[in-house]
């Protein structure tokens, strides 16, 4: 894998993106370095990036924090749920809601349309989208791949 | 009641001494469900209230503050069932509040102790109970190399990592009976070693019908193979956890004991802090003497908690 080190200010800007439309807490990832490699962006603790990483045959470092897509950003499932906080467009749902809502069932929502983090107490789910008063959650290649199970 | 080969009960009766017929009577118990609070992302006083708000309560798990047992309890508090049910599906497991794991696999990176500027090595990671674990004993920091061969396996690995919240972590695929041309470079390794899985053969029906005393033998080579290579990937003044989910002497004494003749500069520490009731390592098995300290290990029979079986050595790179 091949990986570029953002430097300081190109990873503000990212976060800043990320704070901005998905409410990502920049503060929560002071302590990471932020990587871009073919997929996206990855979040890591910096020692890990000073290990021999080609000779211990490397699958992956860090967690894949967000994808790149059309000239934008969508943050993965477990950056969601590690780094989001609840901001204005946040939707909270009931513990039943939540549950058909991971099992990706579209349910009935009163709130504006478009994109939304959607949250079950206060730890974040994944994002969702609302058309038409539904709400489902977000597809992607990475959503699925975190979905498997042991 | 479950009906043990008769090889493997002539073993286990010889390795367990007074002991055999409680270790009996616990192979037909229901299994004791357990989770660990992932730390990464919540604190126990979280989990406990959403566990309770689903009837069932939680009971400390001795070696390790983030682990308990989950029961659900009658009127006059008696034990009734696993509480268990259900949790697997639930809402804050997708969330990654916590880990469903056999409370035995809690004591090796307990034992370990990892600290948050360490670089350690989980060698045989998936599906990633231990290596989640040792993140969060970390919170996050130093580094982590989670290696599984298996290339099959690191899917599941990743996945349980991401749901973990880790980011410390690197995911390798190296084949440790080789060994990697990567220096001393570790602070801590845990070699969690496949093995004949004879602990687990009352929950689990295909270690069961898969045991062999071929298998031992063959898992004993393989594990002082995997346990020489991590032990050179260790830096002077280095700390090792080799454990195994099984009974045989051979698969763990004798590993152990192997190491200890083979290399002048390692010697096993007493594993501290467990408190609850275990076994030592054993001296000698049909004839064989092993070197004293293998009685520094520690064994954990399933009629002691109700756990799987388990066997625990920490080992220490004196130079």
């Amino acid at each position: 894998m091949s990986l570029r080190l953002l430097a300081a200010e190109e990873k503000r800007q990212l976060l800043a993106s990320l704070a901005e439309s998905y409410g990502v807490d920049e503060d929560a990832l002071e302590g990471c370095e932020v990587l871009e490699g073919e997929e996206g962006y990855w979040a890591v603790s910096p020692l890990v990036t000073s290990l021999p990483l080609k000779k211990l045959r490397t699958d992956s470092i860090g967690l894949l924090l967000a994808r790149s897509r059309g000239g934008g950003v969508t943050p993965t499932v477990a950056a969601l749920q590690l780094f989001a906080r609840p901001q204005r467009d946040a939707l909270r749902l009931s513990k039943a809601d939540a549950s058909a809502f991971i099992d990706r069932k579209a349910i009935t929502v009163e709130t504006t349309e478009g994109l939304h983090v959607v949250f079950s107490g206060s730890h974040a789910l994944d994002m969702g989208e609302v058309r038409d008063g539904r709400l489902a959650r977000v597809k992607s290649r990475n959503r699925a791949e975190t979905e498997s199970r042991d | 009641m479950t009906s043990l080969p008769p090889a493997l009960g002539e073993r286990l009766a010889l390795i367990l001494g007074d002991e055999y017929d409680a270790y009996l009577r616990q192979l037909d118990a229901p299994p004791r469900a357990c989770l660990r609070v992932n730390t990464l992302k919540t604190t126990v006083a979280e989990v406990r209230g959403l566990v309770s708000e689903q009837g069932a309560s939680l009971e400390p798990v001795p070696w390790c503050p983030t682990g308990f047992w989950v029961d659900d309890k009658d009127e006059d508090g008696a034990r009734v069932k696993s509480g268990a049910q259900g949790l697997g599906a639930s809402v804050e497991h997708f969330q990654g509040l916590f880990y469903l794991q056999d409370a035995a696999s809690l004591l090796p990176p307990e034992a370990l102790s990892p600290a948050g500027d360490d670089v350690v090595m989980d060698a045989a990671a998936a599906p990633g109970g231990k290596a989640t674990h040792l993140a969060a004993l970390m919170s996050n920091g130093g580094a982590l190399v989670a290696n599984e061969v298996d290339t099959h396996r690191t899917k599941v690995l990743r996945f349980n990592l991401n749901r973990m919240g880790v980011v410390n972590a690197a995911v390798t695929t190296l084949d440790m009976t080789r060994l990697p041309d990567a220096g001393r470079i570790f602070d801590k390794i845990l070699l969690d070693a496949p093995c004949s899985c004879e602990g687990r053969i009352q929950e689990d029906a295909e270690a069961l019908a898969q045991w062999r005393p071929a298998k031992i033998q063959r898992c004993s080579r393989l594990q002082r193979r995997l346990l020489e290579t991590c032990f050179s990937l260790l830096s002077p003044g280095g700390a090792l956890v080799y454990s195994t989910c099984t009974l045989s002497p051979e698969e763990n004494e004798e590993v152990i004991d192997h190491l200890l003749k083979s290399r002048g500069d390692a010697d096993v520490e007493e594993i501290t802090g467990l408190s609850g009731r275990h076994a030592g390592g054993l001296p000698e098995w049909r004839g064989a003497s092993y070197d004293d300290r293998v009685t520094r290990c520690l064994r954990l029979y399933p009629h002691h908690h109700g756990t799987q079986g388990f066997f625990v050595a920490r080992i220490r790179k004196c130079r």
